[in-house]
């Protein structure tokens, strides 16, 4: 097939974009936006790039997102460059989970609806979160016994201990205390453009960005193989 | 059965739900104890107050952010409900309200109104209060609060109209306060019909949003009610307002030919004069909204058609609950967190690693040392009016004169006086001498501690030495000497000491806040500052 020169150099300044902004809205950009859009070769270029990239390029709602496949060392994060982005530099193992469990917790709080979104929530407070933490922790520790938590590897008491160690400070932002802790995981997902936080105000909203990634892609019926994945099973054993 | 009445009950209940959810967040919560607000009906009062405050500001588009709103309550606290609340009282009980009553700590609200068409509860979306991020002037993110439809709808439904008939009403009423000639009515007037301007182009933009996020929320319906109301709104009342605007106009130029006419307008006239002034002005950017709802009108009329088109190519999606699938598994066994970023991965995309550049290394080293600036020249557009100029200095003097001449009238007792002092015992007006605006009380006590001690017979020499150039620019010594030599009182001081309450033996806060207090830009804002002790012996 033959293409235009055109629409080579469209769909490379489109890539080119993605990779600098991971974003193109059709409000800022909408030339590269109406080019992916509107053009089914430079869609294709694109597309063809995002392969041999590892990457996904997905348009939900007027903006177009780049979503890094899983294995992308590139582009996507390893668990490593996790660990090292969201705890501090003599974080253990424990604080890792523990840094997922506070995601996640964010997650399950904004997108419990069950109707034509999975958005639920509009903001939450700071304080409400920490609250949330501390206590689906110790709900965790009090469901197993002390001897199931020896056997197993991952155990809420580690989290717990982990998480009570950290001190309490509230004008700190040190990774060493609970505040700092919580702040550093808020503003990585911030500088992923995935949630604001507003630390005079002590509130977190999310963007625009995570709802519609939760919405057509993490919670897609489609992609419940990573479920899954993180569940340890095969895709029979579950459905 | 007979169920006719009960047609339109459904959209009854979309009225009372506001209230009803609005009570429910409010009623028997026990944070309204720690602020001394027990009686309910002080709280209602205090919830619509609130509202009516983010209204203000919403109808005037300024930010609206938890400092404004507690500044607010401040106020009226003290000036009303005289309740013992401190700043930070306040600005907790504000939280409090935007946070709890008006938004329910973010969770989306529902009301469940019955259908009775369809016999069944049907979910009905509430909110009363929406949030945006702002930058303020020195770059801080903020929450800014505005009302919602809802909101809107809340408030202004208090004349019991159908929202449709509600604009026109409101002009009948303004036609007829136009000709019998009342004109500071018709100011009020216009201006409620000019909120529901606003309230109209609020209503298309939040529209327009929940379209853009996601059109499956929008209901058809609400579209179809929309398109429709702009329409009318658009067709109705445009011809009228611009009648009302001829009207006005021929009004104002009638008023002031006769000023020419008969030299001393008498000062009923001056006042009828101002007002229609007033609703001029509020009617030419009441035709300016008008442009708007018009032009906002057809965007959304393309935007619903774009979104529609585009769910229509793409699939229905089928979504799992995060919290069973997920969360709950997690619960149950915690070392699935193991690999729990392989679910978050699409969520975070790394940048690229930077790679550096030989070539820097050999780069010629720019001087860090920036040369002096070259003279500046100012060009003014228009003649420089030096007379205005010189006044506005002058005024300013003014103003650190009369500062500092508070500050000496407690100086010069026996103790001297401290910041926390003044702070403390200082009525309104006499704070606002004391700080006119923040900058110039933070220059006149920069000046005061770096003099730390002043003898005033040295600078009294001093002056009298120095050839004196006239300026109008803010110099302590030559204010605090034209002071003393203008107060008789005064005039056998010989030493004034400033001194940081953290270096005196006195027990005093070592930092004193001053709050609403006015910046230059005219905002009120709050301010800290080390407490001083000042003597004048």
């Amino acid at each position: 097939m033959l293409y235009q020169l055109e629409d080579i150099q469209f769909s490379q300044q489109i890539f080119y974009r993605l990779i600098e902004k991971h974003q193109i809205q059709e409000t800022t950009d909408y030339d590269l936006y109406q080019a992916y859009i509107g053009n089914e070769c430079v869609r294709l270029l694109v597309k063809e790039q995002a392969e041999t990239a590892m990457c996904q390029i997905e348009c939900y709602g007027d903006t177009l997102y780049l979503i890094p496949k899983e294995g992308n060392e590139v582009l996507g994060f390893s668990k490593r460059e996790l660990k090292q982005k969201l705890c501090s530099s003599k974080g253990t193992d424990k604080d890792y989970y523990l840094s997922q469990f506070v995601i996640l917790m964010i997650l399950v709080n904004f997108y419990e609806g069950q109707g034509a979104s999975s958005h639920s929530r509009e903001f939450m407070q700071v304080g409400e979160l920490q609250n949330l933490i501390l206590e689906q922790l110790k709900v965790g520790v009090n469901h197993f016994s002390n001897q199931e938590q020896k056997t197993s590897g991952i155990a809420f008491t580690n989290m717990l201990e982990a998480y009570e160690s950290l001190r309490s400070d509230e004008n700190s932002r040190a990774k060493s205390t609970k505040e700092g802790f919580i702040s550093g995981i808020l503003r990585f997902l911030q500088d992923q453009g995935l949630i604001e936080y507003l630390e005079a105000d002590d509130l977190i909203k999310t963007t625009d960005k995570l709802n519609r990634l939760m919405d057509f892609n993490l919670l897609n019926q489609n992609h419940y193989d990573r479920v899954v994945k993180v569940l340890g099973g095969t895709l029979d054993e579950s459905n | 059965m007979e169920t006719d009445f009960l047609r339109q009950f459904s959209k009854r209940m979309k009225k009372v739900g506001t209230y009803a959810l609005l009570f429910r967040n409010s009623i028997a919560k026990t944070t309204w104890k720690h602020y001394d607000f027990l009686n309910y009906d002080e709280q209602v009062n205090l919830i619509f107050t609130m509202l009516l405050f983010i209204m203000e500001k919403s109808l005037k588009e300024e930010p609206c952010t938890i400092d404004d709103i507690g500044n607010f309550m401040d106020q009226l606290n003290r000036q009303y409900f005289h309740k013992n609340l401190s700043v930070d009282d306040c600005k907790e009980l504000a939280k409090f309200m935007v946070n709890v009553i008006f938004c329910n700590d973010g969770q989306t609200m529902y009301f469940n109104g019955f259908n009775y068409q369809e016999s069944k509860f049907e979910e009905i979306y509430v909110s009363f209060v929406g949030n945006s991020i702002i930058y303020l002037d020195n770059d801080v993110k903020r929450t800014s609060y505005y009302l919602t439809e809802n909101g809107y709808e809340l408030l202004l439904s208090t004349l019991e109209v159908d929202s449709h008939l509600k604009l026109t009403i409101q002009e009948l009423i303004f036609q007829l306060h136009l000709e019998k000639a009342n004109y500071d009515k018709a100011v009020e007037d216009v201006k409620q019909i000019f909120n529901l301007l606003r309230m109209q182009i609020q209503k298309i933009k939040e529209a327009k949003e929940k379209i853009r996020k996601n059109v499956l929320l929008y209901k058809e319906s609400d579209y179809e009610e929309l398109v429709g109301e702009n329409l009318d709104r658009i067709q109705e009342t445009r011809n009228k307002l611009a009648q009302h605007w001829d009207y006005v106009k021929k009004r104002v130029y009638e008023l002031e030919i006769e000023e020419i006419g008969i030299e001393n307008l008498g000062s009923e006239q001056q006042e009828q004069l101002n007002c229609l002034k007033i609703i001029e002005s509020y009617l030419s950017r009441g035709l300016d909204e008008f442009q708007q709802i018009l032009t906002s009108h057809f965007n959304l009329k393309s935007l619903y058609a774009k979104e529609l088109q585009a769910l229509l190519q793409s699939k229905p999606i089928k979504r799992f609950n995060l919290r069973n699938e997920i969360y709950h598994p997690i619960m149950e066994n915690p070392n699935y967190l193991e690999n729990l970023h392989s679910f978050l991965l699409p969520l975070f995309v790394k940048k690229p690693d930077k790679i550096y550049n030989l070539n820097k290394a050999i780069e010629f080293q720019q001087p860090l040392i920036k040369p002096d600036k070259e003279e500046e020249f100012f060009t003014f557009d228009e003649e420089i009016d030096e007379e205005t100029w010189i006044k506005e200095k002058q005024e300013r003097l003014l103003l650190y004169r009369d500062s500092l001449k508070l500050i000496l009238s407690f100086a010069t007792q026996a103790e001297g006086v401290s910041l926390q002092h003044l702070q403390k015992t200082l009525s309104n007006a006499d704070l606002n001498r004391l700080i006119p605006t923040v900058e110039i009380f933070k220059e006149l006590m920069m000046e005061l501690l770096q003099e730390k001690e002043i003898n005033l017979n040295v600078w009294k020499t001093e002056q009298s030495q120095n050839i004196i150039q006239e300026t109008w620019e803010f110099e302590l010594s030559r204010v605090l000497l034209d002071l003393i030599e203008q107060e008789p009182q005064w005039g056998n001081l010989k030493q004034i000491n400033i001194t940081r309450m953290k270096d005196t033996s006195l027990t005093e806060a070592e930092e004193v806040c001053f709050s609403q207090v006015k910046n230059e830009q005219g905002q009120f804002i709050r301010i800290r500052c080390t407490n001083v002790l000042i003597t004048a012996q």
